[in-house]
């Protein structure tokens, strides 16, 4: 785990505005907000989107985060048809999924990602995207 | 000997060695009312006296070998003979005397010789009266006797005809059930209970002509297994069948059929059952398992429910926690901390909003929710509600409300529960509304109060639009939406319970309209 400090400089430090860059899929305001503010508070740039074709969407616009966090259960498009679409792109099927989910079984798509089970850990949820983003 | 036949001769035994006495006396008696026999030995008499009635014997004293004292002393010793009046006839001069030692030896008088023919004859009628009434009396005992064992047979069959009807009302009268026996070879049926008809909806009769009726029965899923569960029974001598029947007008009910092996009167094998029609068990059994899949699954929603507001507070106390503890907090800008602390709050609203729903889910289960009514204004609880709404989803970009209300609206209502009313159809608008403008109305008209909340979002099916007001549905999977799929239900109980209507129209892709009614 990097220093707190560290971390707060790094940001400043940033050149590539994708170096750490993460896009959170999350159609819970409380949550959303949440995550985002203290990502950002741990010197991640996070972009964010309330629904899948939202994210899709998001995609075009900002290009290749270094991971996406994904919740499953929302509203228009949700985490499974999302991951559909996102791995049918080639460009973007790269990106590692993260995701996000209160259901314990959540082991369908057609590549494995990383589960973080809600309610999140701090320390987990920063030890995983730490992880992707290094 | 026949006691019905008083009229025939009675029987005189004459007992004299001589056969010439024997005559005579046979002489004197001649007529049609007594038969005589004759004897010429103590010997003889006895053999004859063993084998035939006598209503009297006429025993000479004077014999060779047993003379008839001898001969009266044995007839006295044996059983048969012992109450055969003896009449001794003795060539003694009458005396006293004589008499006396007749008397002594048994008998129960004394003639002399030469016999007076007019005293004997009245002598010897005196006992065929006697022999005759006895007679009398033995044919009545046996008459008496015959009646009462014929009244006895009537009464026992009697009884037994009633407790057979008694066992086969009994039988009859097993709800749901029939009692059966079969012959295993030839699968006919040997005997089954009235209830097969009302069961069944067949004829009783139409089972016994036909042996393959009931197997055509069976319902052909079933089929194969019940075969072979009857093969097995049959085999073993007992088994238990579950299976499905298709009665006589098409309806599908589920027979339990207990059988065993037993054997009739005759030594012959016979399957005997009781098949009992379960379809009411297997019904309420399958809601059961239904409701209990229902209850598991709003279990899960509910766990998920209440984890969605967990996960923001944790991670704002974790969060806080990691930075106090490295000494970093002034860091953190002001605005942050203040939005931090503001969601917190907000989710621990969400958390109580959500515990107070599934409280108010068991209230009305048990038809213990309550109003507290009071005089309220529900223009005030629709500004209220929307503009904390407003507030949420400022931030979210959602989109504006538009509110067509008179200044006030009064009633006399429950103020809170109103408000969970209006909240549930104001956040369900936000949440199906697509972030398009949503439209709250409320008027008054006569003694209601009119309120309709109305979308452009994703709209309801319409074989959807009964279901949404009922316990733990919703038009939309849960893997889009979240919520307890309560809170329509709820809604509609208020409303209920305040003595209104709640109603909806919509049309998929074009959004919804919440209607209700409130009695003033």
């Amino acid at each position: 785990v990097l220093g707190w400090e560290r971390e707060i400089c790094q940001i400043a430090d940033l050149m590539d505005p994708m170096l750490k860059s993460i896009l959170l899929i999350e159609d819970d305001l409380a949550i959303r907000t949440t995550i985002s503010t203290w990502l950002e508070i741990e010197g991640y740039q996070v972009f964010t989107a309330r629904n899948g074709r939202e994210a899709l969407e998001k995609l075009v616009q900002i290009g290749r985060p270094k991971l996406i966090l994904l919740d499953i259960m929302m509203p228009q498009m949700n985490g499974w048809a999302f991951l559909e679409e996102f791995e049918k792109n080639v460009d973007l099927a790269s990106i590692p999924v993260v995701i996000l989910s209160a259901f314990k079984n959540t082991a369908f798509t057609m590549k494995p990602h990383s589960v973080i089970e809600k309610p999140i850990q701090y320390d987990t949820l920063i030890r995983v995207v730490e992880k992707y983003c290094a | 000997m026949d006691p019905g036949t008083t009229d025939q001769p009675i029987n005189i035994l004459v007992v004299d060695d001589k056969p010439e006495n024997v005559l005579a006396i046979e002489a004197a008696l001649s007529g049609p009312n007594y038969k005589i026999i004759g004897a010429h030995s103590g010997q003889e008499a006895l053999t004859l006296a063993l084998s035939t009635e006598f209503a009297v014997v006429l025993l000479d004293v004077q014999m060779p070998v047993m003379n008839g004292f001898d001969t009266a002393r044995v007839f006295r010793e044996i059983d048969k003979t012992r109450s055969i009046p003896i009449i001794f006839v003795t060539a003694n001069h009458p005396s006293e005397d004589a008499a006396l030692r007749s008397y002594r030896a048994g008998g129960v008088d004394c003639l002399f010789k030469p016999l007076n023919v007019e005293i004997l004859r009245t002598k010897v009628e005196v006992f065929a009266e006697l022999f005759k009434s006895k007679l009398e009396i033995k044919r009545q005992a046996k008459l008496l006797r015959d009646a009462e064992l014929r009244q006895r047979d009537y009464q026992l069959a009697e009884f037994r005809r009633f407790s057979e009807r008694k066992y086969q009302e009994l039988i009859d009268n097993i709800p749901n059930s029939i009692v059966f026996a079969l012959d295993p070879e030839s699968m006919r049926l040997l005997y089954s209970s009235r209830r097969v008809e009302e069961i069944t909806g067949f004829e009783v009769d139409a089972f016994f002509k036909s042996n393959e009726l009931w197997v055509s029965r069976v319902h052909p899923d079933d089929r194969v297994k019940y075969s072979e569960d009857f093969a097995r029974a049959v085999e073993t001598g007992k088994g238990e069948l579950d299976y499905r029947f298709i009665r006589a007008d098409g309806r599908v009910i589920w027979l339990n059929a207990w059988i065993r092996t037993a054997l009739d009167e005759s030594f012959k094998k016979e399957m005997r059952g009781l098949t009992i029609d379960v379809t009411r068990l297997k019904e309420i059994e399958a809601a059961l398992r239904e409701s209990v899949k229902i209850r598991d699954r709003f279990l899960s929603v509910a766990a998920h429910e209440l984890k969605t507001p967990i996960t923001p507070l944790q991670l704002q106390m974790q969060g806080f926690q990691r930075v106090l503890k490295k000494g970093v907090i002034h860091k953190i800008p002001a605005e942050k901390l203040e939005l931090m602390v503001e969601i917190s709050n907000s989710q621990v609203n969400r958390l109580g909003r959500l515990i107070n729903e599934l409280l108010d889910l068991t209230r009305l289960d048990e038809g213990r929710l309550r109003l507290n009514l009071s005089h309220t204004d529900l223009c005030l609880i629709i500004r209220s509600t929307v503009s904390h709404f407003e507030q949420e989803t400022e931030e979210d970009g959602t989109s504006p409300f538009i509110l067509k209300l008179p200044p006030s609206l009064e009633g006399n209502w429950d103020s809170q529960k109103l408000e969970q009313v209006i909240t549930n159809l104001v956040s369900n608008a936000v949440k199906y509304g697509m972030g398009r403008p949503i439209e709250i109305s409320a008027k008054r008209e006569d003694h209601v109060v009119k309120l309709s909340i109305r979308d452009q979002g994703i709209g309801i099916d319409p074989k959807d639009q009964m279901r949404i007001f009922e316990r733990f549905e919703r038009a939309v999977s849960e893997m889009h939406y979240g919520g307890l799929g309560l809170g329509l239900y709820i809604t509609r109980e208020i409303i209920t319970l305040h003595g209104g209507k709640i109603s909806v129209a919509s049309t998929p892709d074009k959004g919804s309209t919440f209607e209700a009614e409130l009695p003033v």
